[in-house]
């Protein structure tokens, strides 16, 4: 390719270490959870190493962008160091059972089809598609540019489509290119595709937590078996990266209330600031997230736990930072959302939506439900998972399987509704777009089955030591 | 009491058998789908893992990679670089092959040109290329054009707008 090997491995260790450091600093070590916390470092450090590398664009590039990735990787490692000693979370209490192996294998398994979707894409430059048209064509404009100034602006209008978009998947590729010092058209993808193996192993831990170590494998095939999360593995894209910052979210939310460890709610916020920053619909998925915990508490589905202090409340300005961030860029260059766009559309988001409801809603719940629900080519794990709930709905609705199920039940109907207010034709947009959003909650959706079946069936449950 | 705990247990018992049967099914559907993504692959691991990044792009622009090349060797990067072709489904992906391969060259279709020549953006003296992409090329006898590479799906111009 067009990176050297120390190059590539660069690319990847430097949002690690970055992670890593922020983990600590957060109180989670790499023994708070030995088989997520790589995943959760690279996850974390990710949207650290993108904010760097925005603050370089934005500070006119004071010093040569081959210095970038390593500073991170240096700043990371310092971290981790100055930390050590700051007292990190529990970690799992589960009883190691002789199944693991089986946990282990579909990793391995996992990480096979990855490398191998991943090569086998990379055969080919980054050309066409959403991954070149939107978001590498955004980190090339950022590359090319000596600032976040109005020639920037002008030069993403015209040459990247859906400008904006959020930045994070083109500020990783940035860091590709300013360690390459040029302009790639392969290796750019690595970072993004990383994503993916992270998404799997993060999810992996947090499944493990409830169910026994063959269930959670046979849900991480689920996932794996899906053409869309094969797809996801192959592009540039940022879909699964929503789904890795959900996940992060939601494991780190259930893991401070089985806890009371402050260190997992920051990490959830955290999460949920990553999802924000990968796809304008990890910023509605965030809120729908909000919403569920507020609604299954209002409704007293989940009850109280231990007070935490009020001023930890502040990191909830972390995803809704990373919000306005998007907002004042977005504002600043111009860069207008096609939805809500006036100059493509004669009418307004809500006048269409409620004009086209009663002729295309029948037809979007109609693609939904044959393409996501009742598919027989592809794994139905949102299906399964509502059918425990239809099965068992008093008992798992009032438990904290009630978030994952409002959140998943929320995100689809809310999907629904962009569809029917789409401005353009709406076939080719439900074949191009439904089921890749829908699956950005079927993580999700095989966490609250897992929550679900280890609180139907005990003998499904995960050991735990106490 | 007993008897409402009685009905719990057979509904799980049946649900529990239900759910396993199912569960299995989807195993063996997600098993068949990562099976097919492995044999889907096209590109050996040779070529995978120590392809240069011309063989890539070879591989990916097919018989139209001469058509790059030409660019690459004959238009500076400075210069305007005008793709004129059918508005077929080929055309159009080649099209968003080249903006995407040559940025920060500035590569635009044929009727992007015309509307940034009429705002001024486009200035009569700035360089500027024609790809020609149509089966059948035009004479441009109106134009003042210098052929600088020909293949068998494309021919470069040299140009002046105005000119």
């Amino acid at each position: 390719v067009t990176l050297s090997w120390w190059q590539l491995l660069l690319v990847l260790a430097a949002p690690t270490a970055l992670g890593f450091g922020v983990l600590r600093a957060l109180g989670i070590g790499r023994r708070s959870d030995p088989l997520a916390a790589p995943a959760w470092a690279y996850i974390v450090g990710s949207l650290g190493s993108a904010l760097c590398n925005l603050l370089w664009v934005a500070a006119h590039k004071p010093f040569s962008g081959t210095w970038l990735l390593p500073a991170q990787l240096a700043a990371g490692v310092v971290l981790a160091i100055a930390m050590r000693r700051r007292a990190t979370a529990e970690p799992v209490d589960l009883t190691p059972t002789r199944e693991r192996w089986i946990l282990a294998v579909a990793m391995l398994l996992a990480a096979a089809l990855v490398a191998d979707q991943a090569t086998e894409r990379n055969a080919q430059p980054v050309s066409h598609g959403d991954e070149a048209v939107i978001w590498a064509a955004k980190a090339k404009t950022m590359f090319v540019a000596h600032g976040l100034d109005a020639e920037f602006g002008h030069d993403a209008r015209a040459f990247a489509r859906h400008a904006d978009y959020p930045m994070l998947n083109p500020l990783l590729q940035l860091g590709v290119f300013a360690t390459r010092g040029a302009i790639g058209h392969v290796d750019n993808r690595l970072p993004i595709q990383a994503f993916m193996l992270a998404l799997l192993i993060a999810c992996a831990a947090a499944l493990r937590r409830y169910v026994r170590p063959a269930l959670a494998a046979l849900l991480v095939l689920l996932l794996l078996g899906h053409e869309i999360v094969q797809l996801l593995a192959q592009v540039a894209s940022s879909d699964h990266m929503v789904m890795a910052g959900l996940v992060v979210a939601t494991d780190a939310w259930l893991r401070w209330r089985s806890t009371s460890q402050i260190a997992w709610f920051r990490l959830a916020m955290i999460g949920l600031a990553v999802a924000a920053f990968a796809k304008h619909e990890g910023a509605v998925l965030g809120a729908i997230w909000l919403l569920a915990v507020g609604l299954a508490r209002a409704a007293r589905c989940i009850g109280a736990i231990a007070s935490m202090p009020r001023r930890e409340l502040l990191w909830l300005l972390v995803p809704a930072g990373i919000v306005a961030l998007g907002v004042a860029m977005n504002a600043a260059f111009g860069f207008r959302n096609d939805l809500f766009d006036p100059t493509y559309n004669a009418r307004s988001f809500g006048d269409r939506l409620v004009t086209m409801l009663p002729e295309r809603l029948g037809a979007v719940l109609e693609y939904t439900a044959r393409h996501l629900l009742f598919d027989s080519g592809a794994p139905l794990l949102f299906t399964l998972f509502f059918a425990v709930l239809l099965l068992f709905p008093l008992r798992l609705l009032r438990s904290e399987v009630a978030v994952p199920a409002l959140c998943v039940a929320g995100t689809l109907l809310v999907f629904q509704l962009v569809f029917v207010a789409t401005p353009y034709d709406l076939q080719w947009h439900l074949r191009t777009a439904a089921v890749r959003v829908a699956m950005q909650v079927a993580p999700l959706a095989a966490l609250g089955l897992a929550m679900a079946l280890a609180m139907v069936f005990p003998s499904l449950r995960a050991r735990r030591s106490s | 009491m007993s008897e409402r705990r009685g009905f719990f247990e057979t509904k799980r018992w049946i649900a529990g058998c239900a759910l396993a049967a199912l569960l299995g099914w989807q195993g063996v559907v997600a098993v068949l789908g990562i099976a097919r993504a492995f044999r889907a692959d096209t590109h050996g691991w040779r070529f995978r893992l120590t392809a240069s990044i011309d063989e890539r792009i070879r591989d990916a622009l097919g018989p139209d990679d001469p058509a790059y090349r030409a660019v690459v060797e004959h238009v500076p990067h400075e210069a305007w670089l005008i793709l004129n072709g059918d508005n077929d489904d080929h055309t159009l992906l080649l099209a968003t092959q080249l903006i995407a391969l040559l940025y920060p060259m500035r590569v635009v279709p044929r009727d992007v040109a015309v509307a940034l020549a009429g705002e001024g953006r486009l200035r009569p003296t700035d360089p500027c290329y024609i790809l020609e992409l149509r089966a059948e090329t035009p004479p441009y006898t109106e134009l003042q054009v210098r052929e600088v590479a020909r293949g068998a799906h494309f021919v470069l111009f040299e140009q002046r707008i105005g000119g």
